[in-house]
């Protein structure tokens, strides 16, 4: 294990479905001493909201939502042209966890989930396979990710969904600096 | 990149990750089991893995092959293998690859947490989803009895969960809206004549093989049955005659020898005179008629006074067109393929007479049984297997006063009207319902006066849905499960008892994603939880593999066949010995059992009531790529038809000054407006009504790529007239004007209105 993998795993649970209060009052904190480490103002986040509304949100950020799904986190989504579930962006992902002998616990869930391959990097990272790591987030992670964090972002999402997704952002952008990747 | 921990947190961030135990968490990955990356090499769907299955975009059932490869459905293709549709599917059939990949798709159990209708959910197991659905159903069983229960239902996906509400003793275990806002008029008109439902999921006529066709407002071409289709155009490239009779210049009016464009609501007076015309001119096939009709007589005396010239008054038409009409069909009988028409619930009063003056006319033309006419449906023989419903037969005990009550010709089919459930809902009266499931239909965008629908869910104690895309119906339930697409799962046998018979089944393609279930999986659960005896199997397979072991056969050897295997057909029968599927084996022109009822047992004409001055009747149908509104956000679909138009007629549109393409927006008699929607100026419809393709205009936000595109007929269909036979409910008894920017634009009336069909009146505010 090491503290970047930890940070990572902490992210990969983020953008899981909330079914902790305590993981978010935390993780809360958590956000709040990554943002500072890493440079990036942070907002106004009420830890009490209770577990319900952030339940609701994250259904309607991630699963189905009033204006439709507003960012599925998913790499096929947004790698693949037809903009689709279960294709190209999840065979990339699939052929980058087979390499290392790895596969997502669960069959039924697409392999390409964004906190799927958060856990990955900290796998990446805890097991010290640093080109590997490189080259999953600066050839397939880094490709889609931004796109996913501008749809996000745009739907004014909840403070926390919403720091949680800078956050990640720079930290694999850091990702990409420390192996010399623009 | 050396560091493994390159990026230094301060103390306070260690802190309190670690306080969240993140090293000790794990849970997403596991060893591969596989290394090999098993899409290959070859493109597209070369070297792919098929898998024949039963198509379910629309309602047809075309036998289809999926490729798959990698786990991963890349293809669509009809089955090569069946007599019906051969490698062919349509548009909405190659667009299954969509549906199961839709980012929009259902995923996981929701639970509702805003307001009904709002769409805010959460997600949840599928044991509290289905505890809290088990839970409401046995409450409000309890509390108000087993009818305060309902169930709207539609296709294989609502089967099982059907024999649940039945189990649990409502008479509302089903309410098909395909039943009461569609097939329910002629399904009974033929079944009353000929003992056989010559219309209802399929239609037994056979177009490949007659020498002239007739069609009365049909959608065929516009709305694809593939195999209906090819039988169509095999009998129009033989050389047979067509006539159709449509106030629309449709697709298949495009293809007639006559086109008549007939006043709406006017086709039985046309089919009466016509009727009238043949018997006068002697132009029946007498034998046919006296060895196998019942009430010849009584049809002519009831028929003499429907004139050609009366009835070209009445229908708007020229009396030399509609002559040579029937004079076209008359001269190719008995291979004549009268229609018997799909869709029928049109005006509420007289549907069920427009499609006993067909089945009439086709009889006297002797063109049942014989080729080129109403065929006999194949019997497949199907084993039924004991786990695919409940145990024990379960008795419902009628309430004192049914739902069913004032409807006497409903009887023979399941079902309780839609719009008695929804009114009963509303008021209480005759008994309190409380609750409602709905199964694979989209009740606000088909069931009549959405407004009332949505009014009458608010008044639920509990509503929850299986569904596959978040529609309409979902955003108003309290619990929605997400169902597994048809290519994700099995269904019963399916066989096909038409021209080229086959007996085939559904089998996932692939396995459901998410944590997507199958309905029998569901109904499994929910029967479990309930204490009812139902649905005893491990698993679909099992029962499959029973209905299947009677036949001899086994899943694996029915596979090793391509998935399909035909059956010898038996559509034509010797017209000496015709054995209707009747009490008297005989084709009844004059149905008695109408006449006890107070109704006319020989079609009238009663007139259905013609616009207000101002406005066009609103007529509507289907466009080739779209199954109702239940395919508008699948994105190759959506891009072949985003949008549907306004037809007005050229005419009416130059006098009020809207061009092809004007934005614009269609106001009803009780005020209701659509969305805006573009003007599709023509001479292909007649000046007094305004046509829409149906399906359009969903109000659910939640499907990204149908929302608010185009405007929604149902959302202006607020007017309904009751069919006194079997409680369908009209479509076409609405009326609309356009507003242009704010100003509303009178409807010119080019074609006036008889003195004998009477004028709707606008309520005055």
């Amino acid at each position: 294990m090491s503290g970047n993998g930890d940070a990572f795993r902490f992210l990969a649970h983020g953008f899981q479905y909330p079914e902790e209060q305590e993981f978010i009052e935390i993780g809360w904190e958590v956000l709040k001493g990554l943002s500072h480490d890493l440079g990036l103002p942070i907002g106004q986040f009420d830890t009490s909201t209770e577990l319900p509304v952030l339940q609701t949100e994250y259904v309607r950020l991630f699963i189905n939502s009033p204006t439709g799904v507003v960012a599925p986190p998913y790499a096929s989504y947004y790698i693949s042209r037809s903009q689709l579930l279960f294709q190209e962006g999840a065979d990339e992902a699939l052929c980058f966890y087979r390499e290392v002998g790895m596969e997502p616990e669960s069959g039924m869930e697409p392999p390409d989930h964004i906190a799927t391959e958060l856990a990955f990097v900290s796998y990446l990272l805890d097991s010290g396979n640093s080109e590997h790591l490189l080259r999953f987030v600066s050839q397939h992670l880094m490709v889609w990710y931004p796109k996913f964090l501008d749809r996000l972002l745009s739907a004014r999402p909840a403070e926390w969904y919403c720091q949680l997704g800078r956050v990640t952002g720079v930290m694999l952008k850091k990702i990409m600096q420390e192996g010399g990747v623009q | 990149m050396k560091r493994r921990d390159f990026l230094k947190f301060s103390a306070s961030t260690a802190l309190a990750l670690a306080a969240l135990d993140m090293d000790k968490k794990g849970g997403f990955f596991k060893a591969a089991t596989s290394y090999a990356k098993e899409t290959g090499s070859l493109p597209g769907s070369l070297g792919a893995k098929e898998v024949p299955s039963v198509c379910e975009m629309c309602f047809w059932r075309c036998p289809i092959v999926g490729k798959v490869k990698g786990g991963r459905l890349v293809k669509i293709e009809g089955n090569p293998k069946s007599p019906a549709n051969g490698t062919r599917v349509c548009a909405r059939g190659n667009s299954g690859v969509q549906l199961v990949y839709d980012p929009d798709r259902l995923k996981y159990p929701l639970k509702r947490m805003g307001e009904r209708g709002e769409g805010k959910w959460a997600k949840i197991s599928w044991d509290e989803a289905l505890d809290e659905v088990a839970h409401n159903m046995d409450k409000v069983r309890k509390k108000y009895g087993p009818h305060a229960l309902a169930y709207f239902d539609h296709g294989a996906s609502a089967e099982f969960t059907r024999e649940i509400f039945k189990a649990l003793g409502t008479e509302n275990y089903s309410s098909e809206p395909a039943f009461f806002q569609c097939v329910g008029p002629v399904a009974i008109a033929y079944l009353d004549t000929m003992g056989f439902v010559v219309s209802g999921t399929r239609q037994y006529i056979d177009m490949a093989n007659a020498k002239a066709i007739l069609l009365v407002a049909s959608h065929i071409g516009e709305n694809v049955h593939v195999s209906h289709v090819k039988e169509f155009i095999e009998g129009l490239s033989k050389g047979a005659k067509l006539v159709v009779v449509d106030p629309r210049f449709s697709a298949a009016a495009n293809k007639a020898d006559i086109y008549l464009p007939i006043r709406p609501g006017t086709d039985t007076a046309l089919l009466l005179a016509w009727i009238n015309y043949v018997i006068q001119h002697g132009l029946y096939e007498k034998e046919f008629v006296e060895r196998n009709c019942i009430g010849f007589d009584k049809v002519r005396a009831a028929v003499k006074d429907y004139t050609l010239e009366w009835a070209a008054k009445i229908c708007d038409l020229d009396v030399k067109d509609i002559e040579a009409a029937i004079k076209l069909l008359a001269e190719n009988r008995p291979h004549v393929a009268v229609h018997p028409g799909r869709h029928s619930t049109w005006y509420g009063t007289g549907d069920v007479e427009r499609h006993h003056a067909l089945s009439i006319l086709a009889s006297i033309f002797g063109a049942v049984g014989q080729k080129g006419g109403i065929y006999f449906p194949t019997p497949v023989k199907k084993a039924h297997a004991h786990c695919a419903a409940c145990s024990e037969e379960h008795e419902i005990e009628e309430p004192d006063v049914s739902l069913r009550d004032n409807f006497p010709f409903v009887e023979p089919l399941p079902g309780t009207p839609t719009g008695a459930i929804i009114e009963a809902t509303l008021t209480g009266k005759p008994y309190p319902i409380r609750l409602w499931g709905i199964n694979g239909v989209n009740i606000i965008q088909t069931i009549p006066d959405p407004y009332k629908t949505m009014e009458a869910i608010k008044k639920l104690d509990f509503i929850y849905c299986e569904e596959m895309l978040p529609g309409e119906t979902a955003i108003w339930s309290d619990i929605v499960l997400p169902s597994a697409t048809y290519l994700e799962r099995y269904d019963a046998l399916h066989a096909y008892d038409g021209l080229t018979p086959y007996l085939t089944v559904r089998q996932p393609v692939i396995e459901p994603p998410f944590e997507v279930k199958t309905p029998y999986w569901i109904a499994k659960e929910l029967a479990k939880r309930l204490g009812l005896k139902c649905f005893t199997c491990e698993n679909e397979r099992e029962f499959i593999e029973e209905e299947l072991k009677e036949l001899g056969h086994s899943l694996e050897k029915l596979n090793q066949e391509g998935g399909l295997i035909t059956i010898k057909p038996n559509p034509y029968r010797s017209p000496d010995k015709l054995e209707m599927p009747t009490e008297s084996g005989k084709i009844l022109l004059y149905v008695e059992d109408y006449e006890d009822e107070d109704l006319d047992p020989v079609p009238r004409f009663v007139p259905t009531p013609a616009p207000p001055k101002g406005y066009a009747r609103l007529i509507y149908g289907r466009v080739p790529v779209h199954t109702f509104s239940r395919t508008m956000n699948n994105l190759w679909l959506h891009n072949e038809w985003p949008e549907n138009h306004a037809w007005i007629n050229d005419q009416v549109a130059k006098k009020i000054g809207i061009k092809d393409g004007d934005e614009i927006v269609l106001e009803n008699q009780d005020g209701r407006r659509s969305n805006p929607v573009k003007a599709k100026v023509t001479p292909g419809i007649r000046p007094d009504c305004i046509y829409l393709p149906h399906g359009f205009g969903s109000k659910s936000k939640h499907l990204t790529k149908a929302y608010g595109k185009g405007a929604s007929d149902q959302f202006l269909i607020t007017k309904t007239v009751t069919d006194p036979f079997m409680g369908s409910t009209s479509k076409r008894t609405n009326f609309v004007r356009i507003l242009k920017g704010e100003k509303a634009l009178e409807i010119p009336e080019l074609r006036p209105v008889p003195k004998e069909i009477p004028r709707f009146e606008l309520k005055r505010a």
